[in-house]
């Protein structure tokens, strides 16, 4: 009885209940020169202030603007598993900027949340340096965020993470599908990898084949080649839309081509794709053969064959 | 990610794809789509 009256008598802090406030300090500032890189036109206050400030620029005569949030899902398991944090935060970014993208928008900033139990400043900070990267490829700003620390809420060395991203497009060059018809064509840009999608099968399979993240992958270690980033197609797509009329884009993501497409499609319409048209990549293929998985199968589910692109 | 235009712009869109580092396949086409099918097949 003695000793707890003591202990008691000794009060408990922040740090006593598992939240670090120094060790919060001191990831804002490893963040902050990574978001300085990502300032944009636009900025007026970024990190700092309790909310972000944001001026869509004058060039715009009509802009609309266009949001899209998203996570990372299950390929946080292995990059807890593997220790490998580099390149899920532009994963993150990816997949809010892609959405935005397909509807003809420039992003313009981002914001970012990640959430632990206990933080980890260098795991932190390499997480947001790859948000930073993200928003540099993407050309957006990365003007905000939240870093939460909730003891209890998640295991020891493991995160989530979400972010927000917001653009803007001239009103008259929306991109909608409407003016899609019979006889359009249908590219599609290729893929970094499995960039977010089926990594629950993906974990499997990896875990029946017994495989180790430094295994010897055609001359790339297994895990380069499972944590590539998700590609980021807004450079590249926002100059074509300069040049040459879209009719429609589709970010394919769950569900493959076969539900993604049709969402930007009139109802009068019918996309027709050919499986001869693209190469089956190493990844897949050994993907299908680890796991035993029959073609029917991979059909059926789709999210495997039909995302790689 | 999947991008539809006109035909006439398709091979002009894939140079300019191509230009800027991406590798662009021609996936397929659209048609008028026959009632009650799916709006997406893979042939």
């Amino acid at each position: 009885m003695s000793d707890q009256i003591s202990s008691k008598s000794q009060g408990l802090s922040y740090r006593d209940a598992g939240v670090d406030m120094e060790a919060g300090d001191a990831l804002v500032e490893r963040i902050k020169p990574l978001a300085k890189k990502t300032m944009r036109e636009g900025v007026l206050a970024g990190i700092g202030g309790f909310g972000a400030l944001f001026e869509v620029p004058k060039r715009y005569k009509e802009p609309v603007l266009v949001s899209g949030t998203d996570g990372v899902g299950t390929k946080l398991k292995l990059a807890f598993d593997w220790n490998r944090h580099d390149t899920v935060g532009q994963d993150l970014v990816a997949m809010s900027v892609n959405d935005i993208l397909v509807q003809g928008a420039e992003p313009l900033f981002f914001l970012d949340y990640f959430a632990c139990g206990k933080l980890s400043v260098d795991t932190a900070a390499t997480v947001i340096g790859g948000v930073a990267l993200g928003c540099e490829l993407a050309g957006c700003a990365l003007i905000g965020g939240e870093t939460a620390e909730m003891p209890g809420m998640y295991p020891e060395g493991e995160y989530d993470l979400a972010g927000f991203a917001v653009g803007a497009v001239e009103k008259s060059t929306m991109i909608t599908g409407a003016t899609i018809q019979s006889g359009d064509v249908i590219l599609s840009l290729a893929s970094s990898g499995a960039h977010l999608n089926g990594y629950s099968l993906v974990r499997k399979i990896i875990e029946r084949a017994g495989a180790k993240s430094t295994d010897d992958f055609h001359g790339r270690s297994l895990s380069d080649v499972v944590m590539a980033p998700t590609r980021i197609y807004v450079k590249s797509m926002l100059a074509l839309m300069s040049k040459i009329k879209v009719k429609g884009m589709a970010h394919i993501t769950g569900g493959g081509l076969v539900e993604n497409v049709p969402r930007v499609l009139p109802e009068n319409t019918q996309a027709v794709l050919h499986r001869d048209a693209w190469q089956l990549p190493q990844l897949f293929q050994w993907l299908q053969k680890e796991g035993g998985v029959q073609d029917a199968e991979m059909h059926r589910v789709l999210i495997v064959e039909l995302v790689w692109l | 990610m999947v991008v539809i235009l006109d035909a006439k712009d398709a091979t002009a869109a894939k140079i300019q794809l191509e230009s800027t580092g991406e590798t662009v396949y021609q996936l397929g086409e659209v048609v008028t789509r026959p009632a009650g099918a799916h709006q997406t097949i893979v042939i």
